[in-house]
């Protein structure tokens, strides 16, 4: 009697256990496809990841201040050439209406960098040598990598398309680029406040929305 | 010889059975199977594309299972872009975050940068999780997804690039993994235990990125001087968290492998069943009452000792017989022992010190003598002759008669060694190298399968060869002739004096029972 009973509860046991299972088939695995890239858009504010950002209702306030002027950034870049022929690298450069900022390395001696602002006044400061223990390439990047028209291209295309929101202070620095590698950034402000943080490629192309949780 | 034993032989069938039995079960079984499925999450099917600049293109389904709405988080690794989910561009926060509501599945996709690096002898695809689960596959499903309960998953994937020639992949997390490198992809499928998270590291060839930069992107990866360092130390730190799925290549597919294990099998039945069914065929040649060429069985066939005809006649036919009886009547028959009638049935045996002449008849008069002394005198009365020894005096004789038979090449093994030994070993090796080692069934038939051959061999004895079958049936009809003689069967020991040698033979082949019962152990 006793072995009926217990037979019966290691049959229900195994009959609960083979129920409660899975299985899954390497034939799926084959069935697999190859994810495709990201297309390059025909103009950089027309990236599909620009579909991620959502435009809020500011109440009628518009944007806190001007865009930021990507010409500035050509302009600033030629007067540097002028001044420091054999320019290679430079880092951190960033810009808004009025100015443009970067620091170069010294083309002989890496582990000099000074800090540079020029004014739309067309005033070029060039600050004291500022020596450091290393140099790091990886925090650096050449200067060829700042595409003026990219930029501009990406700058103007935004505004066009949100004409109640300002592009603020585009920054080009490894730090800032959220591991994305070299990527332009930016801040979107809206009568509200801060927007977005958009990236972009050297090309423009925007390969990140960055709108808070 | 009197019947074949089938029992052993079929015994080793059935344990050698289990080898492609298994294999068959797992040719058809499906590839994974796990218990405690995860409800709310039915599987993950993860894909990533390598470009020849080093970028990668991510793709991960979560199937659900189920029509609920769940907010579910999105935790990026490092170098994310292009987020979308479900195929619509979504913010990502900081980079690496992300909040969906999703139904039914959720798709996740992305590229990435900095995973991809570049060696002098090959490219590095990190998916490296094992000290930041961000930086894995995907981090732990169940975590982030809006699910409530624990559970266990399954994860398909496939990473492809342009050459995947000779690539190497180790996965890390998952269990029953299967893998495969076809088609341009390198493809796995396991199952995720807690539908945690997976990690991978691919060692490609050059030519699959050949414009990957040269210096990983990921700000916690193990870097090194060539492609093979970075793989050797990210295993080392993984501390065996990573399967080295590269290495578990089988030469055979499970349907291929049950094929040939089932044919493998299905030869050694038929050897096996061949073997026996002869041997039978041989013993079943009665011929206690076939017609008998008279002209050839009026006198003993051949030479052989009473007690090997006793091992080619078996019990055979009628009458009572007696190996030992034969072996003693044949030792009276020449004088060496003396048997002296009481009456017609009760008699003096005397024993005169040395004299055997053979192994036989020592096996049989060791056990006779005080204390198995050959310079002893013995004289005995019976019936009955034998005591508590009678059993193993037959026993023993049995064993030097067949040991006999064999030398005179009448009897053989009904299983040679020679092929059941190496079959049995062969079958488990097969098995081994088709489960790629993983078969515990395997590893365990290919050790023990060899010692059941061999007891199985033993246990079935022996069968009688052409010369042996030949021997037996002139010996059957020779104990068929004896026994047309009526007097023979009432005729006791002391009628060895008047019968001779035909009574010795009468007693191993049953013609004379009486006299097989008076000097016989019983």
């Amino acid at each position: 009697m006793i072995w009926t009973r217990w037979g019966s509860i290691g049959l229900a046991t195994l009959v609960l256990v083979g129920c409660n299972t899975a299985t899954a088939s390497f034939d799926d695995t084959r069935e697999i496809e190859a994810p495709r890239f990201a297309p390059v858009p025909p103009a950089p504010a027309e990236s599909p990841q620009l579909d991620a950002l959502v435009v809020r209702d500011t109440a009628g306030f518009g944007a806190p201040g001007p865009n930021a002027d990507p010409t500035l950034v050509g302009e600033a870049l030629a007067a540097l050439r002028a001044q420091v022929p054999r320019l290679e690298r430079v880092s951190d450069l960033y810009f808004d209406d009025e100015n443009v900022w970067l620091t170069i390395v010294e083309p002989n001696t890496r582990n000099l960098s000074r800090s540079v602002l020029w004014l739309r006044s067309s005033d070029l400061y060039i600050g004291e040598e500022d020596y450091v223990e290393e140099a790091d390439e990886n925090s650096t990047y050449p200067i060829s990598d700042v595409d003026v028209d990219a930029i501009t291209a990406l700058v103007d295309g935004l505004a066009l398309r949100y004409p109640s929101v300002q592009i603020d202070l585009p920054r080009l620095d490894v730090g800032l680029s959220y591991d994305l590698g070299l990527s332009w950034r930016m801040d979107l402000v809206d009568g509200r406040g801060t927007l977005a943080t958009i990236f972009a490629d050297l090309d423009g192309t925007i390969t990140a929305v960055d709108q808070g949780s | 010889m009197n019947a074949v034993r089938r029992v052993p032989a079929v015994v080793l069938l059935i344990v050698l059975a289990l080898l492609p039995l298994q294999a068959w079960l797992q040719a058809g079984r499906p590839d994974v199977r796990y218990s405690q499925p995860l409800d709310g999450l039915a599987g993950i099917t993860w894909s990533a594309t390598v470009s020849p600049d080093g970028r990668l293109s991510v793709s991960i389904v979560y199937d659900f299972g189920d029509e609920k709405v769940r907010d579910s988080s999105i935790r990026l690794p490092s170098g994310s872009r292009f987020l979308r989910t479900d195929g619509k561009p979504t913010p990502a926060p900081s980079g690496r975050f992300g909040e969906v509501r999703a139904q039914d599945t959720l798709v996740v996709t992305y590229e990435r940068v900095g995973a991809v690096t570049r060696y002098s002898d090959g490219v590095i695809v990190d998916f490296d999780g094992t000290e930041n689960s961000d930086q894995a596959l995907f981090p732990c499903a169940r975590c982030y997804l809006g699910i409530d309960e624990y559970g266990n998953t399954a994860l398909s994937g496939a990473l492809f690039a342009d050459d995947l020639t000779g690539a190497r992949f180790a996965i890390g997390g998952l269990d029953q993994l299967r893998t495969e490198n076809v088609d341009g992809a390198l493809r796995f499928l396991g199952v995720l235990p807690g539908a945690d998270d997976a990690s991978m590291i691919a060692w490609l060839p050059l030519a699959a990125a050949p414009d990957a930069p040269t210096r990983s992107g990921l700000p916690e990866a193990i870097r090194g001087e060539t492609a093979a360092q970075v793989w050797d130390a990210t295993l080392t730190a993984a501390d065996g968290a990573f399967v080295d799925a590269t290495e578990r290549r089988v030469p055979v597919g499970p349907v291929a492998l049950a094929s040939m294990l089932s044919a493998m099998w299905l030869l050694l039945v038929a050897w096996i069943v061949w073997r026996l069914v002869i041997a039978a065929r041989v013993l079943n040649v009665e011929q206690p009452d076939a017609p008998i060429e008279w002209d050839a069985v009026f006198s003993p066939p051949s030479d052989l000792e009473p007690a090997v005809v006793a091992v080619l006649v078996g019990d055979t036919g009628r009458g009572a017989r007696s190996a030992v009886a034969a072996t003693l009547l044949a030792l009276a028959e020449r004088g060496a022992i003396q048997i002296d009638g009481i009456d017609s049935q009760r008699y003096t045996l005397t024993i005169p010190p040395g004299a055997t002449s053979n192994q036989f008849e020592e096996v049989v008069l060791s056990e006779l003598r005080p204390q198995g002394q050959r310079t002893s005198t013995a004289t005995l009365t019976g019936p009955p002759l034998w005591g508590a020894g009678g059993a193993s005096v037959e026993r023993s004789l049995a064993i030097v008669a067949e040991n006999a038979a064999r030398t005179a090449q009448l009897l053989r093994a009904t299983l040679t060694a020679w092929v059941l030994v190496p079959a049995s070993l062969v079958m488990g090796v097969v098995a081994l190298i088709g489960s790629g080692g993983s078969s515990r069934l395997a590893w365990a038939m290919t050790l023990v399968g060899p010692l059941v051959a061999v007891v199985a061999i033993w246990l079935t004895g022996t069968s009688l060869t052409a010369k042996g079958r030949a021997e037996r049936e002139r010996w059957l009809a020779y104990g068929s002739w004896l026994r047309t003689n009526s007097q023979l069967h009432d005729v006791g020991a002391p009628g060895i004096a008047t019968w001779g040698e035909p009574l010795v033979y009468a007693t191993v082949l049953g013609a004379a029972p009486t006299a097989a019962g008076s000097l016989g152990t019983g």
